[in-house]
């Protein structure tokens, strides 16, 4: 609704009728305050409004008013203003919601300009915050999705750990057990299942070397007997150290201990070394004798 | 632990009383022997060799032959054999076997001939002859089986190589050792 119109639709409030639409053609809203000269005046079109001495209705400066206004006959140079209405807070008030909205949307364009920078200023902190508000919300969000994810990576990790570790300790049973097997095949007589070979004890410090070749599983087959898959060729070294503790065995063609079927017989090993049971005994390369070396006590 | 370290351009050389090592492990004879060339192997490490002595007496215990086979059987191998024609067969000894391999020790260090002299012996006779090549700026190494070597001779050695723990005892077939038992065997 323009001005105009809203005008016409006042016709009743103010009293006006048809006969006084030129009077109310000239009307506008104005705003009176003092001007250079003290006196109460308000502009119009780029012409100065004054009050209408002879009404009855008196305009004080800060006052807003609808009024009628007259152009000056004698000098056309400024206005006089015949008070309507004034506009304050009560005509506010009984104002509809469209002419509410017509207000606003008037106010707005006309005085963007000032109000624009005011609001940005007055709003800024306001929607910083929300804004600070919702991220902090959103991170939340996302730190607990990170620490939800990474308690699971973790217990994944652990049991995989623990897979590894059974696989490593079957693993490790499957090779005694092919190692006892191997034995039984060799040794049919026997009948009487027997213990599973213990692990294997860790070398003792002289035979850890910088070269470690995969560990030989060599078993005690029998009294005089040691088997190995890692006896592969004809002939053989073989030493023994004075206390009777290591065995040195290296490949050599020039041997003087042979090798069948991944069997050597070692005259009087048993003396040596008396034999209750197959067993593994706990071997390991030394580079520094080029041979395995086997722990016999 | 040894203050001293090894180095592979040493020059070594090995002295080997014969009859000492021999008797150290004479109770494990019957099945196995003292394999010289891994005991060498053993004790030289990545070093070079420049000699390996071995001295011993002609005509060992009943004067039979049999240590002239072995003696035979080492220089094949490359060992220097010394064997002295003093063996005393009343008293079951041998003589002159120890002067000669002092003489040697102390010859050979003077003429620079080594760095490092390896005495594979437990004997402290040695002593003197140790000294005086330690005074010609050499090293001595002592290799010994620990229950008969003297205290003085470890502590007098550079450095000390106990033979217990070495594998240098030779073990064989059974059938081998039914064919090899009265002769190479029986010669050592």
């Amino acid at each position: 609704m323009d001005y105009m119109d809203w005008v016409k639709e006042s016709n009743g409030k103010f009293g006006t009728s048809d006969e006084d639409w030129d009077f109310l053609n000239q009307a506008a809203v104005i705003r009176f305050d003092y001007d250079a000269k003290g006196n109460v005046s308000g502009m119009y079109r780029g012409k100065y409004v004054y009050r209408d001495g002879y009404h009855e209705l008196d305009i004080n400066p800060g006052e807003i008013w609808v009024v009628s206004l007259s152009l000056n006959p004698k000098t056309n140079n400024n206005y006089f203003a015949k008070p309507l209405m004034r506009i304050d807070g009560s005509f506010l008030y009984e104002l509809k919601k469209d002419q509410i909205d017509s207000l606003a949307k008037h106010l707005w364009e006309d005085n963007k300009v000032i109000l624009e920078p005011a609001l940005e200023e007055k709003y800024k902190d306001v929607v910083n915050e929300q804004i600070a508000k919702a991220v902090k919300e959103q991170t939340e969000a996302v730190i607990q999705e990170k620490k939800a994810l990474e308690d699971k990576i973790q217990e994944l990790q652990r049991i995989n750990k623990e897979d590894k570790e059974i696989i490593e300790s079957k693993e490790e049973e499957i090779n005694l057990l092919s190692a006892k097997v191997l034995v039984m095949k060799n040794e049919p007589d026997m009948v009487a299942p027997k213990p599973a070979p213990q692990a294997l004890p860790e070398p003792v410090g002289e035979f850890t070397e910088q070269v470690k070749p995969p560990k030989n599983i060599i078993i005690r087959a029998g009294p005089d007997m040691l088997r190995s898959e890692s006896f592969k060729k004809s002939r053989y070294f073989v030493h023994m150290s004075a206390d009777h503790k290591s065995l040195l065995i290296r490949d050599d063609k020039n041997g003087n201990v042979v090798c069948m079927d991944n069997t050597i017989l070692l005259a009087g090993l048993n003396t040596i070394l008396p034999f209750t049971e197959e067993c593994v005994l706990p071997s390991e390369y030394s580079s520094r004798y080029g041979g395995t070396i086997v722990a016999l006590k | 632990m040894s203050i001293i370290s090894f180095d592979e351009n040493d020059r070594v050389m090995m002295f080997i009383d014969l009859r000492n090592m021999t008797k150290s492990v004479s109770k494990d004879s019957k099945y196995s022997r003292i394999d010289f060339v891994s005991l060498v192997r053993c004790l030289k490490g990545p070093r070079k060799l420049v000699a390996a002595y071995v001295f011993d007496s002609k005509g060992a215990i009943d004067a039979t032959d049999t240590s002239k086979r072995f003696h035979d059987y080492l220089r094949y191998k490359g060992f220097r054999v010394i064997a002295r024609d003093s063996y005393d067969m009343e008293q079951n000894t041998q003589k002159e076997v120890d002067v000669a391999m002092a003489v040697q020790m102390v010859v050979h260090a003077f003429k620079d001939n080594y760095d490092v002299a390896i005495v594979v012996s437990g004997d402290r006779d040695f002593i003197p002859a140790i000294q005086e090549v330690q005074s010609a700026g050499k090293r001595v190494e002592v290799a010994a089986f620990k229950t008969s070597v003297a205290d003085e001779m470890e502590r007098q050695s550079d450095v000390f190589h106990n033979l217990d723990s070495e594998p240098i005892l030779s073990l064989m077939n059974p059938a081998e050792i039914t064919e090899t038992i009265d002769t190479v065997q029986e010669a050592i």
